[in-house]
Formats: C-alpha cells, sequence, structure tokens
C-alpha cells in the first residue's frame, strides 16, 4: 500500500497520480480501478488512456433516493446518459464525460454551503 | 351516529332524485392556494355530501361498481351517507378499499365510475369520488376507524417490496389472513408515489400517516432504507431470511428523460427529482431540512400529463412563474381536466405544439434558455389520432430551472438483480395474470412494476388479486411460477 498526502505529513508527498506514476514505471499494470474525488478519478483515467490500461472509476454523483428514481445522479458514459446509482456506481473511467460530471457537482454548491454553516459545528 | 335521526320524509323516487342539482366541490381560491401547500379542494360539508348522495338512482344494476377495479359498493356506501352514516359508508367502503382517503382524491373517477354512472348521460354524474372521501374523512376525524378481525396465525411470513399503493394492500390483504407481513421500503417514509410523488395541495400528508399508523395496527412490520435488490437480494429474502413469498411492489419510478442538448445541465431534473426533493426531502423548508432544490423564477415544464400539472403548479407555489411546454395541442393533454382545470386558475404560461429540441446552458452548465420547435398536428390517422409534425420554426425562452414530466418506466433494480424474473422488452415484470406470481416461484408483483404505469386503484386492484394469490400458494393450493 502507498500512502500519498498533499503536504507529505504521511507517506509520499503527492497525489495519487504521483503514485500510481511510481508503480506504472515499476511493473506491468493491467487494471486501475479508481475511488475518490472526481479529479482523482479524471486525473488518473487521463493518465491510463494514454497507456490503454483497462480503468474503473466508481462515480459519488449527487443522489436523491439512490433507487433509479429521479435521475439525479446521470452521468455521460460513452455518450450515452446513465444513472450512477442503478447502472453504476462503477464505469469504465475512459468513456466517462468527466467534464459534465465535474460541473454537474457543483450545482449545489451554494446551497451545500448555507446546509454546511446552518448545522453551526 | 344514530341514523334515526336522519330527518328523510320517504325515500326518494328516481324522478325526484334526478332533479336535485349536483353539488359542487368547494375549492380555495387560486389567489390564496398558491401562497400555500394547504389541500385545494375543501370537502364536501354534511348538508352537501347528503345532497350529492341523494342523485344516485340506485340503478337495478350498478355499472358503476363493475368500473370500479377494486368492486366498491358504490350505491350502497351512497345510501349510507344519504341515511346521514357517514361513518358506516366508510366502512362499507373498506370491505374493499382500505385507501378511500386516497383513492377519493387521487382516483380519475371520470374515466371509471363516474363515466358509466347513469346519470351522466343527460347530467353531471353522482360526485362519487367526492363523497368517497367525504366519508373517509368524517371517518378519520371521527376516530371512527376500527380495527378488522385478523384470523389464526397461520405461522407463514411474507415480505413485501415497497410501501405504495400495492405494497399497503396486499401487506393490508395478508395481514388480515393471519399471516405475518414485513414491509421493505427504500426511503425513509412509507407510502411510496403517494409520499414522493402527489403534492401535498392533492393529498395532505396526515391523510397518508394515518393509513400507515392502521397498518402497523394490524401487526405490519415496515423495515425502512432498505433497497431490496442491492442491500438484500430475493434470494436472500427467500432462503436467508425465511420469508415463504414475497411480493414485488416497487412500481414505475424509472423516469424518461428528454435526449437532446443540455439535458444533462445543471437546473433540468426529472419531475421525479424534483417532486421527490421537495415531498419526500422537504426541501421547500430547506436550510432547516438539509436537501436543496434549485428552483428557479422560469419554471420550465415538458409535459402535460397529471405530473407536468403537480409540477407547475408546485413550481408556482415556490414563487416561480412556470411554463409548460407541450408538442402537441390543449385538447391532446393527458392530465385530467381536473388537474388541468385546476393549474389553469392557478395562471402558468403555456406553449401548446412546442418541442423542447434543447436546453442552452451557460459556462457553469447551468440551463439559461429552451429551444424549442413549432409542431403543427397532422390529418387524424386511421385512429383519428392527430400527430404533431415539425415546422423547422424554432423560438428561444428564458428559463433557470427545467422540468422533465413525461412518464416513468418500470424500476429495474429487482429484475436486473435476479435473473429469475423476467420482464417484457420494456422492464415489466412478467406475471401470471390469476395469481400474480412471476417466473420465480414464491415471489409475486403487482401494482406498475406488472403494468408499466397505471393508477393507484389499478394498482390496489392488483395487489388484491396478488394477496389471494399468495395466500394460496402459502397454504399449499398452488405453487407453479409463471411458465414460458
Amino acid at each position: 500500500m502507498l500512502i500519498t498526502t498533499n503536504d507529505g505529513s504521511a507517506g509520499l508527498k503527492g497525489f495519487v497520480t504521483d503514485a500510481l506514476l511510481k508503480v506504472l514505471e515499476r511493473e506491468k499494470v493491467i487494471y486501475v480501478l479508481a475511488v475518490g474525488p472526481v479529479p482523482m478519478m479524471k486525473a488518473v483515467s487521463e493518465m491510463t488512456r494514454a497507456l490503454h490500461i483497462a480503468t474503473y472509476v466508481s462515480l459519488n454523483a449527487i443522489m436523491v433516493d439512490g433507487t433509479g428514481m429521479c435521475g439525479a445522479c446521470r452521468v455521460t458514459v460513452g455518450g450515452e446518459t446513465k444513472f450512477a446509482c442503478f447502472h453504476g456506481p462503477d464505469f469504465d473511467g475512459h468513456k466517462v464525460d468527466f467534464e459534465n460530471l465535474t460541473k454537474r457537482q457543483k450545482m449545489f454548491a451554494k446551497q451545500e454551503k448555507i446546509a454546511f454553516d446552518n448545522m453551526h459545528l | 351516529m344514530n341514523d334515526q335521526t336522519a330527518k328523510e320524509p320517504h325515500v326518494l323516487n328516481k324522478r325526484e332524485r334526478s332533479m336535485i342539482a349536483h353539488q359542487e366541490m368547494p375549492l380555495r381560491p387560486p389567489q390564496t392556494r398558491i401562497h400555500s401547500f394547504d389541500e385545494v379542494p375543501i370537502g364536501y360539508s354534511d348538508e352537501q355530501a347528503r345532497t350529492e348522495s341523494l342523485r344516485c338512482l340506485h340503478c337495478t344494476t350498478p355499472a358503476c361498481i363493475g368500473a370500479c377495479p377494486v368492486g366498491i359498493d358504490i350505491p350502497g356506501f351512497l345510501r349510507l351517507i344519504e341515511q346521514g352514516n357517514p361513518g358506516a359508508a366508510a366502512k362499507k367502503i373498506r370491505e374493499t378499499n382500505f385507501l378511500p382517503a386516497v383513492c377519493g382524491r387521487v382516483c380519475p373517477q371520470d374515466k371509471q365510475c363516474q363515466a358509466v354512472c347513469v346519470v351522466g348521460r343527460r347530467n353531471i354524474p353522482v360526485g362519487i369520488g367526492n363523497l368517497e372521501r367525504y366519508a373517509a374523512d368524517y371517518e378519520r376525524t371521527h376516530g371512527l376507524f376500527e380495527i378488522p378481525d385478523i384470523k389464526e396465525p397461520t405461522g407463514k411470513r411474507v415480505a413485501i417490496i415497497g410501501s405504495g399503493p400495492a405494497g399497503l394492500s396486499a401487506a393490508f390483504a395478508l395481514a388480515i389472513e393471519g399471516h405475518e407481513v414485513t414491509v421493505f421500503e427504500a426511503s425513509h417514509r412509507a407510502g411510496g408515489v403517494l409520499v414522493y410523488g402527489i403534492p401535498r395541495f392533492r393529498l395532505p400528508i396526515k391523510v397518508i400517516d394515518e393509513d400507515i399508523r392502521f397498518l402497523s395496527k394490524l401487526g405490519i412490520r415496515f423495515v425502512y432504507n432498505m433497497v431490496i435488490g442491492k442491500i438484500l437480494t430475493l434470494e436472500d429474502l427467500l432462503y436467508r431470511e425465511g420469508f415463504d413469498a414475497v411480493l414485488i411492489g416497487t412500481g414505475a419510478g424509472l423516469p424518461r428523460l428528454l435526449n437532446v442538448p443540455g439535458s444533462n445541465a445543471n437546473g433540468v431534473y426529472s419531475a421525479n427529482e424534483y417532486l421527490t426533493r421537495i415531498y419526500l426531502m422537504e426541501a421547500n423548508r430547506f436550510p432547516n431540512y438539509s436537501t436543496p432544490v434549485f428552483s428557479g423564477k422560469k419554471v420550465a415544464v415538458v409535459g402535460a400529463g397529471n405530473t407536468a400539472m403537480d409540477v407547475l403548479r408546485t413550481a408556482k407555489r415556490l414563487g416561480a412563474e412556470p411554463t409548460c411546454y407541450y408538442r402537441r395541442s390543449h385538447q391532446e393533454a393527458p392530465a385530467r381536466s381536473e388537474e388541468l382545470k385546476h393549474a389553469e386558475q392557478e395562471e402558468m404560461n403555456w406553449r401548446w405544439l412546442s418541442n423542447p429540441v434543447e436546453f442552452i446552458v451557460d459556462e457553469d452548465n447551468f440551463v439559461k434558455q429552451i429551444k424549442c420547435e413549432r409542431m403543427v398536428l397532422s390529418e387524424p390517422d386511421e385512429t383519428g389520432r392527430q400527430k404533431p409534425v415539425p415546422t423547422g420554426e424554432f423560438f428561444v425562452e428564458e428559463c433557470d430551472t427545467v422540468v422533465m414530466a413525461l412518464g416513468c418506466s418500470v424500476n429495474p433494480i429487482i429484475p436486473s438483480t435476479d435473473a429469475e424474473i423476467r420482464t417484457n422488452k420494456w422492464g415489466v415484470i412478467l406475471v401470471d395474470p390469476t395469481t400474480c406470481q412471476t417466473s420465480k416461484t414464491g415471489v409475486f408483483a403487482a401494482g406498475d412494476a406488472i403494468t408499466g404505469g397505471s393508477t393507484v386503484i389499478q394498482a390496489m386492484g392488483q395487489a388484491k388479486k396478488a394477496a389471494a394469490g399468495i395466500h394460496e400458494y402459502l397454504m399449499g393450493k398452488s405453487n407453479s411460477a409463471l411458465k414460458a
């Protein structure tokens, strides 16, 4: 297991992609699974695309019910609209439209701030 | 109530009955009702209800009973209202329908019982729905609910998946037979579409909650936040949890969406998402409740069915200026005439013969405009139906929210997680028409999951049939799953 931290307080200083690059240089990799924040999964997919390494990402699109009922979590995969809750959450990272997903993740940014402040943490 | 006090000089004859004027349902005025989620139809007074009930001609062979999917003894309960005994009328309805307060409000009576009412041939048909609601409300507000007799425990356990109209009806019917019933609900509150999909101004939440309490009193257990097919599978229920039979009542909740540029823009919702955020998650009370909804000033609603009307009226109550876009004309709008009328009273913008072709977005992917193509209706085809035909003429209007109300398909989670459950090409679960048993032994289905989308009362009618099928299966009389 390789740990990375942004500030270097533990493991490698840097991003997940820095650790991935080390592994890719060291050994032959045939499958990559990325689970975490959208920018990380996007960066991993971009890195492996050029190398033709099968890559799956586990998408955390905004969901309401999580049962296929509302469609809030729709993502574009290979040009088709999919529901992350029902068709996913794991998709081929090379086919995911990360640009659309990134923007959809910010749909409630203002309200999230209000809700957070309202919790008086 | 003592029905001897009913002040009736003599039983009216048919001629006298047909002279009585139809009682209009009193409504809250549009100017005030658009500022609240209170129910719009206020309900009949005792006097109005008695008067309306007297309009029933008590036909020798009442067509209304046959037109009701659960076969309510309509003339029977009308007679009890006429005699001044609405509590007994409610009890009479409950013999065949245990959600009268719901059905009185949301059933399409104008296509069922009231469509065949003999009075309706020359006059306005008897207000059966309004009277059903009256009796049920009277029963509830006077605390007359009675727990029916439950048969000796059979020792059999039934799992019901989904707590919408189908699941609740089947739970009731099976509990009465003495089976141990557990209802699994994916969300945190029971009622299914009654809670997430029907606005409070059409169906107050207290009506549903009261019915759920009634079921709990019958010993039915509710398990919330349980997505069957994801957390537990059908196999888990049958072999690990030890249920003797399972009923799938998961409805038709998979929204259909337009596949046009901008469909996945921010601010573009399915009607299910929009309504669920507001009615199930209480987003209209954000931030006191933590689920938000972005409902802007200019809300574009695509479609003209009942759900589209619900969305338009909900948006209005959230302070928006809603506009309805529909590719056919006003005459073809699939909404119940009453829903359309109520929406029109609340002053929406209407864009008939307008087919959305693009949702134009800003740099952050938020929708800012809707682009439509103007349509014309073709000459009627052999079936008499006029098709909308594109004209090549377009127009663009401002909007900051889009809600697509284009109908739903069957929820795919359970069929996709159990290969033995067979569906047709639209994902509708196939069942034996007499028992409602699916292609998997011991698993039954009812409601929108087997029709692809119908009404509350149809779902209840099927649930009754499925409950009878399950009962027979459990008692060892029949055990064959649907073949081929």
